[in-house]
């Protein structure tokens, strides 16, 4: 289980990591932390041409507030993300989920931006891009783009994200008078979710009544899901049991409606509506 | 605690100094620092890497390997497949059990597994070695998948042997007018018990570095077994075992799994004479996951004639075990047999009646692991124990009172014939039951608010064959294992053993026992094994047996040495031998301490100054013993019965599980071992044993299974599908030991190191089920319980109600 | 970390590891754990799965545990790496590795290097209870203890009841 042959870069800006990116013709890969692209190189299965290192770009870096948003660095490591106050107050969804990826190990080395451009169907990030809807900043030679995080995932391991673009930047906007909660369930300590809820709630002030709910599942298909029905159902709602109870059937409702209709499918929708009763209990003022 | 009991022959005055004694291990220091030598951290001149060519299917015709390509690499040294190989023959038949299976080290003609090796690739690294490996692409045709017993067995299926009526490797039925009797006059309660496939999977995998110079192979070797190794390279390769050499370095883990030889310890050792440079080749973990030794994978139909009292009479049934491919030496269906041969357990069962039979399947070579056929007859018996309570309304741990063994039955000899020399299996179960009750109400309180969370306790009790004798499978070693225990002429003493070590502690055991027997510091003892060049003969480490025929050989030996010892120190001392006694460090006069010599003294007189020897007694002080565990048969009675160990381990588990009947997760949150392994000779080692075992005992439970799919396509091929619990899965494990010692014994030692396992399945299959009462579950008859498996149940009854 | 601008199979990395500053030219490809196994001999760190998940690998760069079968020497490059042997006296062993003796801790210790070198740079505080302590070992796999006595030798280090 040894990596095939490449070549490898490390440039030292972000202009020239996109003109590498271009001039492998598709078949470079981007290296950041490399906690999901080394194992699959070990394994052999993706033989790239050219990997570029991003480890030196500047651009890639930093944790920043910027009015009503929370620029985070695609290159920020998950450990930094997960310890730093700024991202605890401004957007505590963040390390809620943090707490889920991998081990303390691969949190060490693995990224915001890896993680989420990676896409890994059951991974926690995209469920906390998807539910706070991120704004994913790409830079290609060709130019810098904005993706709404509900445009950027298109299935498993799969972005919008054209070949020769680098996620640079996730921007996450800054809700006051949200609660949030990530819920999670796993074989074991560390693995990847059979299911997962993040979820965002925005109250009125004082108040139990609901202003808007965000809910990103992942588990049930091959990218997170916004459970609109139960984001609808909820918004203008006190946050009682029985709302809890008729946000978790509408989460079922809407998952039970996608084509997949395996048992294991079915067990993982059914554990969506528990997660969502359970992050809606949780998130109560 | 008796100190006759430790050894008479040491004299009135002896008291334990070591044995008993919860002591740190002499292994660990260099462990700890990093200066542990597995076998990948074996770094020879000229070294190169070998890498094998895999079948990516499981079953096919090989019409051809181009191996050109690959020849051609960068860094290629060489690439053969099994036509280029001449001098490697196929591994000879030698176990008597079953239909001949002709393994060959590279595939010839057909693969019947995904993971078959092919070719081999060797180059300057391994890198380079995959590169290659990558380029070669066997000409395979495929053939149509028998992917599991059923299908093995299925009218009209595939044959794997062309030249086999079907595809059982053995067929066994059984018959017995007793069993018959009994079940013609009581009630009749059965089942179908499954345990999925699981393995040893030990923590460093595989490896093995060979190197030909000076006339003489070497082989580094990852491996339980390091004569058994030579003696089958010798078959193989055709070289005298003289000119072998084989080394178990540190192995990091064993578990059964390298209770095997393998055809990669033949090809790399050919390699290495045929290339005249030293060749590594280090498993992968992939390769691990597709290759090595999988076990279990058995259905177990039993069927019990059951008393008014919900006692069992007797017990028939067969045993379905899927052996995949079958190309495996050890073979893979002796678990089997083990099954049978410790079905009854701890309990009163007069009469059993076991057939078995052993399938062929296109699945990865079924071999051993860790428990042995012991975790899937203690599953059946005890889910079949519970339902037999749940039919008949009686609480199962009644109903297990009233069948379990009193210490004043010993020896007690089962339906199967196993002789239970002795043991506390009532007092085990009771202590064990009364705090798994403690425990369960600790955790119902506990987790009283939570509306989503159930609690349950299981309970599994069972005896361990400790020292099995090997014979039926191996067909060619039985169960003797030998030591010799050599002065240094400063009083120091070497003990070299035949037992083989995976990381359990046994140097440490060894030293213990040496020290206790010879009356010296345990620190002056040097332990020897795992090389066959300066180890004696011996079988290695498997079966629950280093401890028990490690002690027996030393106890010998020990005596010898002791005995010629007292004659010396008698001359010294000028007094008659039987005035001395021996003390800690030598020998003195008895009643006038002051008067005495050493063990240096002794060894000095022996070995340097043999001028101050009395005029009988020649130079030297050393002794070599050989032990055969007493009352060991090697084949089945005339009554259809066997004991195939001198000594039975028990113990009672308890399991205390939460449900969360929302996601179907199930955590063991504690777990209770009641164990008794006879005299204990380091109580940290035994609690070691018992909580790894417990532990891989909850991964088989809840987590680990190598899957396949319909085209038996392996579906665990990596971390993160074959799911080992980490320390967050691992409750607290409460421990507890009990002391019988074995009677016919030295020291009084039984095994310990399969024990741990055996609990398992059985007692978190009872949890689950307890927690889940008032879902009204089906019986947990099968392993893994998975969140989905809770899931269905839960639902099942919120659909019913 | 210096630039390399013009992808390249083979570079140079400077590093130090347990102190010594290395520098060597290797194959863009080559793992961390193969440059401290065969190219430093430093045998301490083992590779239990090549695909991050058992931890055996487990060194510290930087001063954080991370995964070297899951990190490129290049990617070393100005790093300080620290391995099992870089976290031992030169005589007898760390108050972690007394512990992990006097508790058994360890059997065939072939995961052992990979729990020390976690251990090393937590903090206790970040781990108050058995149960965070548990699930910051849960990243590396031991199939001989049953973790029993691996919790008991770091309660003891990190002087807990």
């Amino acid at each position: 289980m040894k990596p095939p042959r490449f070549d490898y870069s490390r440039p030292s800006t972000l202009a020239r990591a996109v003109e590498l990116l271009a001039a492998s013709d598709g078949e470079g890969k981007l290296l950041a932390g490399g906690q999901s692209l080394v194992p699959v190189l070990n394994m052999r299965l993706a033989q790239p041409s050219v990997l570029v290192d991003l480890g030196l770009v500047e651009e890639l870096r930093g944790l920043r507030r910027e009015g009503d948003v929370l620029s985070i660095g695609a290159g920020v490591r998950q450990c930094d993300a997960e310890k730093s106050p700024l991202v605890r107050d401004c957007c505590p969804l963040v390390p809620q989920a943090l707490r889920h990826v991998g081990h303390v190990q691969i949190r060490n080395r693995g990224t915001i931006g890896g993680s989420i451009a990676h896409a890994d169907p059951t991974a926690e990030l995209p469920a906390v891009a998807l539910a706070l809807d991120a704004e994913l900043v790409a830079t290609s030679v060709r130019g810098t783009r904005t993706i709404a995080a509900r445009d950027f995932f298109r299935g498993p391991y799969t972005t919008t994200l054209e070949e020769d673009e680098v996620l640079t930047q996730v921007r996450l906007p800054i809700f006051a008078d949200a609660r949030t909660a990530f819920h999670e369930v796993a074989r074991r300590s560390g693995d990847f979710a059979l299911a997962a809820l993040a979820a965002v709630v925005r109250f009125a002030p004082g108040s139990q009544t609901i202003v808007e709910a965000r809910l990103a599942a992942v588990g049930t298909g091959g990218t997170p899901v916004r459970l609109d029905q139960a984001e609808t159902g909820l918004e203008g709602r006190e946050l009682t049991p029985e709302t809890v109870d008729a946000a978790a059937a509408d989460a079922r409702a809407q998952l039970d409606a996608t084509a997949d209709q395996t048992v294991e499918r079915e067990f993982r929708r059914d554990l969506v509506g528990t997660l969502v009763s359970r992050a809606l209990t949780e998130v109560r003022p | 605690m008796e100190h006759s009991l430790i050894d008479p022959s040491l004299g009135e005055a002896w008291r334990p100094r070591v044995i008993g004694v919860r002591s740190t291990r002499r292994e660990d220091d260099a462990i700890l620092r990093g200066e542990g030598q597995y076998v990948a951290d074996v770094r020879l001149p000229r070294m190169v890497e070998a890498c094998f060519v895999r079948s990516q299917l499981a079953h096919a015709r090989l019409l051809g390997v181009p191996l050109e390509e690959a020849r051609a690499a960068d860094g290629v040294v060489a690439a053969y497949a099994a036509d280029d190989l001449d001098g490697v023959a196929a591994v000879p038949d030698l176990h008597k059990g079953g239909r001949p299976v002709a393994t060959y080290p590279l595939a010839r003609d057909r693969v019947r597994y995904v993971g078959a090796p092919i070719a081999v690739v060797v180059a300057a690294d391994r890198y380079a070695a995959e590169d290659a490996a990558e380029l070669v692409v066997p000409d395979l045709e495929p053939l149509p998948v028998v992917a599991g017993m059923d299908e093995a067995l299925a009218p009209g299926a595939e044959l794997l042997y062309p030249d086999w009526p079907d595809n059982m490797l053995i067929d066994a039925p059984a018959s017995n007018p007793d069993v018959a009797e009994a079940f013609a006059g009581l009630r009749s309660v059965g089942g179908s018990y499954t345990i999925q496939r699981v393995g040893g999977v030990p923590m460093e995998t595989r490896g093995v570095v060979a190197d030909y110079r000076n006339g003489r192979l070497t082989v580094w070797t990852s491996t339980q077994y390091p004569h058994i190794v030579r003696t089958m390279l010798h078959y193989v390769l055709g070289l005298p075992e003289g000119q072998i050499r084989v080394i178990a370095p540190d192995v990091g883990g064993g578990f059964g799994t390298k209770a095997q030889i393998y055809v990669e310890e033949y090809i790399i050792a050919s390699l290495a004479l045929r290339l005249r440079r030293p060749v590594r080749w280090i498993e992968d973990r992939y390769e691990h996951l597709v290759t090595a030794a999988q076990a279990r994978d058995v259905r177990f139909q039993l069927e019990a004639a059951v008393r008014d009292d919900g006692s069992i009479q007797a017990l028939r049934g067969q045993i379905l075990h899927d052996l995949g491919s079958g190309e495996m030496y050890p073979p893979g269906f002796n678990p089997s047999f083990v099954a049978v041969g410790m079905l009854t357990g701890a309990y009163r069962i007069p009469h059993q009646q076991i057939g078995v039979r052993c399938v062929v399947t296109n699945k990865t070579p079924a071999g051993a692991y860790r428990g042995f056929g012991m975790p899937e007859c203690t599953f059946a018996l005890e889910r079949l124990i519970d339902k037999i309570g749940g039919e008949l309304g009686i609480d199962p741990l009644d109903v297990r009172r009233r069948m379990l063994l009193d210490p004043g039955e010993m020896p007690y000899v089962t339906a199967s014939g196993a002789r239970l020399d002795s043991g506390s299996h009532r007092e085990a179960f009771e202590r064990a039951v009364s705090e798994g009750e403690r425990l369960t109400e600790r955790a119902r309180a506990r987790w009283a608010d939570n509306p989503d969370v159930r609690i349950g306790m299981g309970v599994a009790t069972y005896t361990e064959g400790t020292a099995a004798n090997y014979f039926f499978t191996s067909g060619h070693w039985t169960n003797q294992d030998s030591c010799d225990v050599r002065f240094d002429p400063d009083g120091g003493v070497t003990v070299g053993v035949g037992v083989s070590t995976t990381g359990q502690g046994l140097h440490t055991m060894v030293a213990t026992v040496a020290a206790e027997a010879l009356g010296v510091p345990i620190d002056n003892v040097r332990v020897v094994m795992g090389d066959t060049d300066t180890s004696p003969h011996g079988l290695g480490g498997f079966a629950s047996r280093s401890t028990v025929v490690a002690a027996g050989a030393i106890h010998k030996a020990a005596g010898e040495v002791r005995e010629k010892g007292a004659r010396i120190a008698a001359h010294l001392l000028e007094a008659a031998p039987e005035d001395l006694e021996l003390v800690e460090g030598g020998f003195h006069v008895r009643g006038t301490p002051h008067r005495g010599v050493s063990w240096g003294d002794v060894a000095r007189a022996a070995l340097v100054r043999t001028v101050d020897l009395p005029p009988d007694v020649e130079p030297g002080l050393e002794a070599k013993a050989v032990f055969v565990p007493p009352g060991v048969a090697h084949a089945v009675g005339e009554d259809g019965r066997l004991n195939a160990c001198p000594t039975y381990a028990n113990a009672t588990h308890v399991a205390v599980v939460k449900v969360d009947v929302r996601t179907g997760i199930v955590a063991v949150v504690d777990y209770v071992a009641v164990h008794d392994c006879g005299r204990v000779i380091n109580p940290l080692i035994v609690a070691g044993q018992v909580h790894g075992g417990v532990a891989q005992g909850i991964g088989g439970a809840l987590y680990e299974d190598f899957g396949y799919d319909d085209l038996a396509q392996p579906q665990s091929t990596s971390f993160m599908a074959y799911l080992i619990p980490t320390a967050s899965e691992i409750p607290p494990i409460h421990a507890e030991e009990m002391e019988s010692p074995a009677p016919e014994i030295p020291f009084g030692v039984k095994g310990v190191g399969e024990g741990g396992i055996i609990g398992p399945p059985a007692a978190i299959a009872g949890a689950v089920e307890a927690a889940l009462a008032e879902f009204d579950p089906p019986e947990l008859t099968a392993t893994p319980i998975t969140p989905q498996d809770v899931h269905a149940i839960v639902t099942a009854a919120g659909r019913a109600s | 970390m210096r630039p390399v601008e013009q992808p390249t199979d083979a570079t140079e990395v400077e590093l130090r590891v347990n102190g010594d500053a290395v520098r060597r030219t290797v194959p863009a490809r080559l793992l961390l754990a193969d440059l401290l196994r065969d190219g430093l001999d430093l045998t301490g760190t083992h590779l239990g799965c090549e695909h991050g998940i058992c931890g055996a690998c487990t060194v510290l760069l930087d001063g954080a545990p991370v995964r070297s079968c899951l990190t490129l020497a290049v990617q070393a490059d100005g790093a300080e790496v620290t391995t099992v042997e870089g976290i031992t006296p030169a005589e007898g062993l760390s108050p972690m590795q007394q512990a992990f003796k006097d508790h058994h801790g360890l059997q065939c210790g072939f995961c052992t290097p990979g729990f020390l070198t976690t251990l090393e740079s937590a903090d206790p505080a970040d781990y108050p209870d058995d149960e965070s302590l548990r699930e910051l070992l849960s990243g590396n796999l031991c199939r001989c203890t049953g973790y029993e006595h691996i919790v008991a030798a770091v309660r003891a280090a990190w002087n807990r009841d």
